[in-house]
């Protein structure tokens, strides 16, 4: 069983910061789910579905389990040690790599706070191309289907309509853009910025703010 | 307190002010429901924090003649930037120091190359989306700060270097090109200029490269 790394080692830094920054929050979005206590076994097939959402979302998301709602509130509870014994990341990115296409790329991690542990995944945001669904399970996931964290409500679902599809698409011409931008940078060197013109109007613009 | 009035408060503190302006005036975004589109979707979410912060709750979401604006005050988190429709974007938020440190008076170097970060990867992804077409001017200015030493809680870069006066600035003008190819290593150079205003001759750019590597990668 693969060895799970502590957010308060050095190299965690940025992640650690994203999920005090989500506790201090505790409230859910595109970029940040919460789990209360569960077994990996019990929501393997979710969570795969929520990292392969989440890859295909600009700066990716985390999932953090051990935070419950109770009452219409969240509760920092934490895993419990019998669920956390679960959760091996070998054989989760194993198992989510089986359905995404390219591979989602996820650490692993642990978050511990006033004695309380949590689980943590922090999902990337693809490399190139949006990473799509390969296989079928079930009713749950589908071979083909494109899953994504949407605007507004915080859900993982299969792209719906063409604004979500633009989106996506977008980001994948845009990294493409910046990709060969460097290319040409490398090749060409820096190109001398335009002088700017208009300096006066863009000063009376701001009002002295 | 009104979303209008941040400006007022936020000024009084240590703060970042933060501007882009394209080489030309013109109007380039077309209206309200572009511009807070453009800022949705250019949005840094490295960190738990957006860069920049758009409120979910439409009072505070301006729509103004020339501008959208938005921002937030969360305890250390006091901010409010807004989108003219020109392009021009300005962004004031205080130091966010406060949130981690005891006491006020320190300047964190990992913060500092993470807020340097997102103001020019956002400024890239406002670029890709097409609003700034050949260059691009970065104001980055660090206010009210006189005495304010550097720091890093987890590192053993403790000299003194203190900000001797109350403004440390960079001015950055770029070409957009050169900005989406070459994002990370303006980051890098701007936050060693940055540093070294505070009086540090040799930032460790080989240690600040691989922290912004992880932070950039979500670790």
């Amino acid at each position: 069983m693969a060895a799970i790394p502590k957010t308060d080692l050095p190299g965690y830094e940025a992640l650690r910061k994203r999920v005090d920054a989500a506790f201090q929050l505790l409230q859910e979005s595109r970029a940040v789910d919460f789990k209360q206590s569960v077994k990996w076994e019990d929501y393997k097939i979710k969570f795969a579905e929520t990292i392969m959402a989440m890859s295909n979302l600009r700066d990716g998301g985390i999932v953090i389990i051990g935070v419950s709602e109770e009452n219409g509130e969240w509760k920092l509870k934490g895993i419990t040690d019998q669920d956390l014994a679960t959760y091996d990341p070998d054989n989760m990115i194993d198992f989510v790599n089986k359905y995404a296409s390219p591979v989602a790329n996820f650490n692993v991690v642990r978050h511990e706070m006033d004695g309380t542990n949590f689980l943590i995944m922090s999902v990337r945001e693809f490399e190139s191309e949006p990473v799509i669904c390969k296989r079928d399970h079930n009713k749950d996931l589908r071979n083909g289907a494109i899953y994504i964290r949407p605007l507004g409500k915080p859900e993982t679902r299969a792209i719906q309509n063409a604004e979500e599809m633009r989106e996506l698409l977008d980001i994948a011409v845009e990294k493409k853009m910046r990709r060969l931008a460097g290319q040409m940078q490398y090749i060409y060197g820096q190109t001398p910025p335009t002088q700017q013109q208009d300096q006066k109007i863009f000063d009376q613009e701001l009002g002295g703010l | 307190m009104g979303i209008q009035s941040l400006p007022e408060k936020i000024v009084k503190l240590p703060h970042w002010r933060v501007i882009y302006r394209p080489s030309t005036y013109k109007q380039r975004i077309p209206d309200s429901q572009a511009a807070f589109d453009l800022v949705r979707k250019s949005l840094v979410r490295l960190r738990g924090w957006d860069y920049p912060y758009v409120s979910v709750d439409c009072a505070e979401q301006i729509r103004e003649r020339e501008y959208v604006a938005s921002g937030c005050d969360w305890s250390d988190m006091i901010e409010y930037w807004r989108l003219y429709y020109s392009g021009q974007f300005i962004h004031l938020f205080s130091l966010r120091e406060n949130a981690f440190y005891d006491e006020p008076g320190f300047i964190d170097i990992t913060n500092t190359l993470y807020c340097i970060a997102e103001v020019i990867e956002f400024a890239a992804r406002l670029s890709e989306k097409g609003i700034y077409q050949d260059s691009l001017q970065i104001f980055i200015q660090i206010k009210k700060i006189k005495d304010f030493r550097l720091w890093a809680k987890d590192r053993f870069w403790r000299g003194t270097y203190p900000a001797t006066s109350n403004l440390i600035e960079k001015k950055i003008d770029v070409n957009v090109s050169d900005l989406l190819g070459q994002a990370a290593s303006l980051t890098l150079d701007t936050t060693i200029y940055v540093l070294k205003l505070f009086g540090w001759d040799n930032p460790p750019r080989d240690i600040l490269k691989n922290d912004l590597d992880k932070f950039l990668a979500g670790k």
